[in-house]
């Protein structure tokens, strides 16, 4: 299953985020953007970790005891998955450490 | 000059011109069930007339929308008709076969040319109700309004639901346009006129599986997505559409369907689901 999907939403609106839990995924609409982004469980713990005082390395270290990973395993896929909500514009800072909108 | 009116959920011929492209039309028109408790508010009217070159030009208010000859003309009106209805349709509406069963009702949403009006004549034959195979529309409260129309079937998909092509048994209609035949969801099975019919029950993604049919779980959120993916009126509200496929998915389950012989799939989602009870609200094939 791939972590992230992304589904244009053609809109005017507010600069909110709506975010929709459903079973630990969740689901980001963006009115800027006019996107709605699907996360799964893994991206949603990531999401949630990124809270602007942690960086890429440290989410993965909470990520890895969270879900029973190896570290060094996960550490490029957060930072991947990092860069991919960068590039949705759904994170306010693009360097480490991010911070969700 | 012929002149059809399509009023909400439903469509009359109102002048038919006594000709061979007219009663093709009405023929067409014939298989869409005419609705007593239709509001006619604004009615969609096409105008649809035979020029010397033997062609028929469909006009309506945008124009002429399509130049054809014959049958296809009619096709050509119902498509525009249907177009139309649902770009007025002010739920939320997504491109889904619709059935209804004992508990709820069953969303397969997915595009076009993926199966779906094959599956949908597949399940009437088990015994579900037909809701639609074109759209699942949606209130904000999350009951599913019908959607019927005429099944459009290639001669495969007649073959794959064991649609029998002897004129006289009265199993199909007679309008055939390039190998597609019209069918009435009636000729088929129950179909369902309650204005707002049980809740979404399940979710389900259809794919393309050879081998025996499969259903199995997905998360509920796969299921949002489906359905938001598949929507076509999602732009009007969507931070709305997107609160309102998670309201409808949250209630409901969500399945993968890998398939490849529709009956085959529609005897398994029949024995996962159970099919359609009566009810005052269903018609039944006569």
């Amino acid at each position: 299953m791939t972590s992230m999907d992304a589904i244009g939403v053609p809109d005017r609106g507010q600069d909110d985020l709506h975010e929709h839990l459903l079973d630990g995924d969740l689901t980001i609409y963006d009115p800027r953007s006019r996107r709605a982004v699907f996360l799964n469980r893994t991206a949603t713990a990531t999401w949630g970790c990124a809270d602007g005082g942690r960086s890429d390395g440290q989410i993965a270290a909470i990520l890895a005891e969270q879900f029973d990973q190896d570290i060094d395993s996960i550490t490029s896929q957060v930072s991947q998955l990092l860069d991919e909500l960068d590039d949705l514009e759904l994170l306010e800072q693009r360097e480490p450490p991010r911070r969700r909108r | 000059m012929i002149v059809v009116a399509a009023t909400e959920w439903s469509a009359v011929a109102a002048e038919i011109a006594d000709d061979v492209t007219g009663r093709l039309l009405a023929s067409a028109f014939r298989s869409l069930e005419h609705r007593e408790d239709s509001q006619v508010d604004a009615p969609i009217v096409a105008r649809v007339s035979k020029g010397s070159d033997g062609y028929v030009d469909v006009t309506t208010a945008a124009g002429i929308v399509t130049r054809s000859a014959g049958m296809a003309a009619a096709l050509d009106v119902a498509t525009e008709f249907n177009r139309e209805l649902l770009d007025r349709c002010m739920h939320f509406a997504v491109h889904a076969a619709v059935l209804s069963t004992r508990g709820g009702t069953l969303a397969l949403p997915a595009e076009s040319g993926t199966g779906k009006s094959t599956l949908a004549a597949a399940c009437l034959r088990q015994g579900f109700g037909y809701v639609s195979d074109e759209a699942l529309v949606v209130t904000l409260d999350g009951a599913v309004l019908p959607y019927p129309r005429p099944l459009a079937l290639s001669r495969w998909s007649r073959t794959a639901v064991g649609i029998t092509e002897n004129p006289r048994s009265g199993a199909t209609s007679k309008h055939c346009v390039d190998g597609e035949e019209l069918v009435s969801p009636l000729q088929l099975g129950q179909v369902v006129f309650s204005p707002a019919a049980a809740d979404v029950r399940a979710v389900i993604r259809m794919r393309r599986r050879s081998g025996d049919p499969l259903l199995t779980r997905l998360p509920r959120s796969q299921g949002a997505t489906e359905l938001l993916r598949n929507s076509f009126n999602h732009y009007r509200d969507p931070a709305g559409a997107v609160a309102l496929v998670h309201r409808v998915a949250e209630r409901a389950e969500s399945f993968d369907l890998g398939l490849d012989d529709p009956s085959a799939a529609a005897e398994l989602l029949a024995s996962h689901f159970g099919v359609r009870e009566s009810d005052s609200w269903i018609h039944r094939p006569c």
